[in-house]
């Protein structure tokens, strides 16, 4: 005679071991996501090249070792190609990146 | 003789209490893991600290300020500021010598809010910088109240 109640019990278990599984999963991943998260690494990015451009003075020529693309447009810091963060910066001088060789060249006058 | 109905009805909410527990757990691992990551970098503080460097620096040359150069053509072009930039700044230079004189660039709406209390509200730096005033070839002491506010509020809070 088969124990009904026994394969119940047994499946709900079953059913439960899986479910706190998933829910680990899902947090390992939702954590190493968040820890290592592309979006804080843009922002951050974008605002100390942003302060950088702020504080920079004439002939300083500025190499950056981010992984990260970034693009300048006008008086905005762009960082990142999917989502991209943007801020702008001031400064009266001329600013030149150069984005293939991570180098930002900043002379006298606009 | 166990009463089958109560034993069934009673593991049943064992189930929902154990859910429930882990249901609870869950959000509060989410709640303190999103809370931690989504700190937000306010770099306003900063930046007004070095437009005002930039500003006191541009203007006078060894703390001595000509009054030609203190017009708000000048203070513009010191602090560099792009087209987006004037909705987003205020920067309010008034100079306090026998006279005064004052410069104004930007929203000026925002100087109202600052020293308001709250998180979305501008950030504001009042600075006082004692100079010395070249006018007509004579110096004489001047004071320079300068007052910078950033919004930048989507960026920042």
């Amino acid at each position: 005679m088969k124990n009904k109640r026994g394969q119940e019990l047994l499946l709900m278990h079953i059913f439960y071991i899986i479910f706190i599984v998933f829910i680990l999963v899902s947090l390992i991943y939702f954590t190493s996501n968040a820890a290592k998260g592309e979006g804080i690494k843009k922002r951050v990015g974008a605002k100390q090249i942003a302060l950088l451009l702020d504080a920079a003075q004439p002939e300083t020529i500025i190499i950056l070792s981010s992984d990260i693309p970034i693009k300048k447009e006008d008086n905005q810091i762009i960082a990142g190609k999917e989502n991209p963060f943007s801020y702008s910066f001031f400064s009266p001088f001329k600013i030149n990146l150069v984005a293939e060789e991570k180098r930002i060249e900043i002379s006298e006058k606009k | 003789m166990k009463n089958k109905k109560a034993v069934l009805g009673g593991e049943t909410v064992m189930w929902i209490y154990r859910f429930l527990l882990i249901g609870i757990m869950l959000i509060g691992f989410i709640a303190v893991i999103s809370n931690f990551y989504s700190v937000k970098y306010d770099t306003r503080p900063a930046e007004s600290a070095l437009l005002a460097r930039r500003i006191i620096n541009c203007i006078s040359i060894n703390s001595i300020v000509e009054i030609k150069a203190f017009n708000s053509d000048k203070v513009s072009e010191c602090a560099g500021l792009g087209k987006e930039e004037t909705n987003e700044i205020y920067i309010d230079a008034l100079l306090n010598y026998s006279s005064s004189s004052r410069v104004a660039i930007g929203d000026f709406t925002l100087k109202a809010l600052c020293g308001s209390k709250g998180e979305y509200v501008p950030s504001c730096l009042n600075q006082k910088y004692y100079l010395l005033l070249k006018q007509n070839g004579n110096l004489e002491r001047a004071k320079l109240d300068l007052l910078i506010a950033i919004k930048k509020l989507e960026k920042n809070v």
